[in-house]
C-alpha cells in the first residue's frame, strides 16, 4: 500500500479527468470534480512517510503536495458554485465547462507529478502537460481568445525550451552515468560542481523562472489569471510551486546575485504594474508575482525556512482572494473579500519582516528597494478596497455560508501559519529545511 | 562527431539565419524541413542504433508531420517583429556569440562545438517566435534535437521528450483553432 500510494495520488486526478471527459452533465461533472479533489486531499494526508521507487516523497514534496491538494479541494468546492453562476449569467457554454473541468484535473495531476517526480525529465514533462492544459483552458469563447491563449503558450514555451536545454545539460553534468540522474541524489550527494552543472542551473533558473512568473518572461501570468476561474486558481497559485521547488533544490549551484537580482526585479516590476485600473484577478496575479520575487530573493539569501513558509502562504492567500470572485453582495461576503485582500496585502510586509535580518547581513543597500517594492505592492492592494462585486455574482443564492466556509478555512490556516506558528508546525518546517540542506 | 556531422550542424545554423529573415510561409516551412533533415543527419551519423532511431522519429514528427500540417493550415498570424531585418540579424549575431561564449565554459572539443551550434539554433528559434510562433518553436526543437544527439547515454525518457515536439504541436493546433475558431460553435 505504502509503495503504491504516491503513484495513486498522481494517477487519481488524471483518471478523474478521463471520467469527466465522458460525463455529459455539468452538474454531475462538477460534483465529480469536487469529490475527486477531496479524495485526493485525504490520500495526500497519508503521503508523509510513504516511499516509492519512481517518485520521491521527501518532507518538502509531501508538504507541497498536501498544500496543492488542499487548495485543489477548496477550489473544487468553489467550482461547483462558480459553474452554476457562470452558466446562469451565460458567461460560458456547457461544452466549455466540460473542457474546464477536464483541464482542472489535468492541471492538479500535472502539478503533483511535477512536485513528486524524482527525474528532471519527468518534471519537465509534467510542466509541459500543465502548460498544454492551461492553454486549452484559456481558450475563451470567440474573438480575441486564441490570441490570449497563443501569447500564454508562446511565453511558457520559451521558458520550457530553455528549461529543457538546461535539463539536457544536467544530464551532461551527470556524465559517467546520466541514466541514474535523480533530483534526490543531486540534492544529497553534494556532488562535485562542474561547469556543465552551473550552466544547467542558469538555464533551469531562466526557464522554470518563466513558469514561476519571474521577470524577463512573466507576461503569461495576467493572461492566465484572466482565464476561467478554477483553472486560473490552480495555475497561478499552485503550479508556481513546482518550478520554485526546482529552483529551491538547485539554489546552491545558482549564482546568488542572479537570484537576488531576478527576485528584486520581479518585485519592483509587479509593484509598478499594479495600477488601480487593473481588474481584480490581474491585480491578484501581480501581487502573487511580487511575492514570488520575494521568495526567489529569499532563495538568494539562503534562508530556505522563510522561503518555504512563504511558498506555503502564497497559494493559500492567492486562492482565497480569487475564490471571492462570485459571491453575492451580502455583508458577510464583503467582509470576506476585504479580509482576503488584507491577507494578500499583509504578506509582502510579513515577508520583508522575515528576511530583513538576512538582507542586512548580505548587504544593507538591498533593503531600500525591497522596502519600496513591498510598500508599493501592499498599498496598491489596499487602495482597491472596498471591492466591487463581479458581474457573475449578482444572483443572490441561499447557501452563502457554504460558499464562505472554504475561504475562511484558508484564511484561518494562513493566520495560524503566519502569526501563531505552533510548535509542531515549526518542527515540521524545520524538518523540511534539514531535508533540503 | 564526424566531419560530415559537423558540416550538417553548421548548415543547420545557417538555415536558422535564413529562417529569421524569411517572411513567406511556404519558404519558411521548406527551410524548417531542410533544417530538420540536416539535424537528423548530424545526429544519426554518430552510428549508434538508439540515436539513429531517435533521429528518424524526430525527423518524422518535427521535419515532416508538423511543417506539412502548418503549411496546410496556413498560419495567417505572421506578425512583423518590432524591428527591421538588419536589427534582427545583429541581434541574431549577438545571440550566437552568447551561445558560443556559454558553451566554451564547458571546455573545448567537438561536443562543445555541437552544443554551441545547438544552443544558437535554440536561441534563434526563440527569437523567431516574435514572427510566426509555430515556426520558431519548430526551429528551436531542432536545436534541442541536436543538443540531445551531442550528449551520450541519455535515458530513453529524455530522448522521447526531445523527439516528440509537444510544444510546436500545440502551437500548430492553436493556429488551426484560430483558423476555424469553432470550439464554441456547438449549441449550448
Amino acid at each position: 500500500m505504502n509503495l503504491a500510494l504516491p503513484i495513486l495520488v498522481v494517477v487519481l486526478p488524471f483518471a478523474s479527468a478521463a471520467v469527466l471527459g465522458v460525463v455529459a452533465s455539468w452538474r454531475i461533472g462538477s460534483l465529480i470534480n469536487a469529490a475527486s479533489a477531496s479524495l485526493l486531499f485525504l490520500l495526500t494526508c497519508l503521503l508523509p512517510g510513504a516511499a516509492s521507487t519512481v517518485l520521491h516523497v521527501g518532507p518538502v514534496q509531501a508538504h507541497l503536495a498536501l498544500l496543492t491538494s488542499f487548495v485543489a479541494m477548496t477550489t473544487g468546492w468553489f467550482g461547483v458554485r462558480h459553474v452554476r453562476a457562470a452558466l446562469d449569467a451565460r458567461l460560458t457554454g456547457r461544452r466549455r465547462v466540460r473542457i474546464q473541468q477536464v483541464t482542472f484535473q489535468v492541471l492538479v495531476g500535472a502539478t503533483i507529478l511535477a512536485l513528486l517526480s524524482d527525474s528532471p525529465a519527468l518534471t519537465w514533462l509534467a510542466l509541459a502537460i500543465a502548460v498544454a492544459a492551461a492553454t486549452s483552458a484559456s481558450l475563451t469563447p470567440r474573438g480575441a481568445a486564441p490570441d490570449a491563449a497563443s501569447r500564454l503558450l508562446a511565453l511558457c514555451a520559451v521558458g520550457l525550451m530553455l528549461a529543457l536545454f538546461g535539463t539536457l545539460l544536467l544530464y551532461l553534468a551527470a556524465e559517467p552515468n546520466p541514466a541514474s540522474l535523480r533530483w534526490s541524489a543531486l540534492l544529497l550527494a553534494g556532488s562535485p560542481r562542474n561547469a556543465a552543472l552551473e550552466l544547467a542551473c542558469i538555464f533551469l533558473l531562466l526557464g522554470y523562472g518563466t513558469l514561476a512568473g519571474l521577470v524577463p518572461l512573466h507576461g503569461w501570468l495576467p493572461e492566465a489569471a484572466a482565464g476561467p476561474a478554477p483553472n486560473a486558481i490552480i495555475l497561478t497559485s499552485l503550479l508556481v510551486n513546482a518550478p520554485l521547488l526546482v529552483i529551491l533544490r538547485l539554489r546552491g549551484c545558482m549564482p546568488a546575485d542572479l537570484l537576488l537580482a531576478l527576485g528584486l526585479a520581479s518585485l519592483l516590476l509587479a509593484a509598478c504594474c499594479m495600477s488601480s485600473r487593473l481588474d481584480p484577478r490581474r491585480a491578484v496575479a501581480f501581487a502573487g508575482m511580487a511575492l514570488v520575487g520575494l521568495i526567489v530573493f529569499a532563495f538568494g539569501l539562503a534562508t530556505p525556512l522563510h522561503a518555504l513558509l512563504l511558498m506555503t502562504l502564497l497559494p493559500l492567500a492567492r486562492a482565497a482572494a480569487l475564490q471571492c470572485e462570485d459571491l453575492s453582495p451580502t455583508r458577510a461576503s464583503a467582509w470576506t473579500s476585504t479580509a482576503c485582500v488584507l491577507a494578500l496585502a499583509a504578506l509582502p510586509p510579513f515577508a520583508l519582516f522575515l528576511i530583513a535580518g538576512a538582507t542586512v547581513d548580505h548587504s544593507a543597500w538591498l533593503l531600500p528597494p525591497l522596502g519600496i517594492g513591498v510598500l508599493l505592492t501592499s498599498w496598491a492592494l489596499i487602495a482597491r478596497l472596498p471591492l466591487s462585486v463581479g458581474p457573475a455574482a449578482r444572483r443572490d443564492s441561499g447557501n452563502e455560508t457554504v460558499a464562505l466556509a472554504p475561504i475562511w478555512l484558508q484564511l484561518a490556516m494562513l493566520l495560524i501559519l503566519a502569526v501563531a506558528m505552533p510548535e509542531p508546525v515549526l518542527d515540521w518546517f524545520r524538518d523540511m529545511t534539514i531535508s533540503i540542506r | 562527431m564526424t566531419g560530415a556531422a559537423q558540416l550538417c550542424g553548421a548548415l543547420a545554423l545557417l538555415l536558422s539565419f535564413a529562417l529569421l529573415c524569411q517572411r513567406r510561409l511556404r519558404m519558411s516551412v521548406c527551410l524548417c524541413v531542410v533544417q530538420a533533415l540536416l539535424v537528423a543527419l548530424a545526429t544519426g551519423l554518430q552510428g549508434t542504433l538508439p540515436l539513429a532511431l531517435f533521429a528518424l522519429l524526430a525527423f518524422g514528427l518535427n521535419g515532416l508531420v508538423l511543417p506539412l500540417a502548418l503549411l496546410r493550415i496556413g498560419d495567417r498570424a505572421d506578425r512583423q517583429p518590432g524591428f527591421g531585418a538588419p536589427a534582427l540579424a545583429l541581434l541574431a549575431v549577438v545571440l550566437v556569440a552568447v551561445a558560443v561564449a556559454v558553451a566554451m565554459r564547458l571546455g573545448t572539443g567537438t561536443r562543445t562545438e555541437a552544443l554551441a551550434v545547438a544552443l544558437s539554433i535554440v536561441l534563434l528559434g526563440l527569437l523567431r517566435i516574435t514572427g510566426t510562433s509555430a515556426l520558431g518553436l519548430l526551429s528551436a526543437q531542432n536545436g534541442l534535437i541536436l543538443a540531445a544527439g551531442a550528449i551520450p547515454g541519455l535515458p530513453p525518457l529524455v530522448l522521447a521528450i526531445v523527439a516528440v515536439p509537444c510544444l510546436p504541436a500545440l502551437m500548430v493546433a492553436l493556429a488551426w483553432l484560430r483558423r476555424f475558431d469553432r470550439l464554441d460553435a456547438a449549441p449550448p
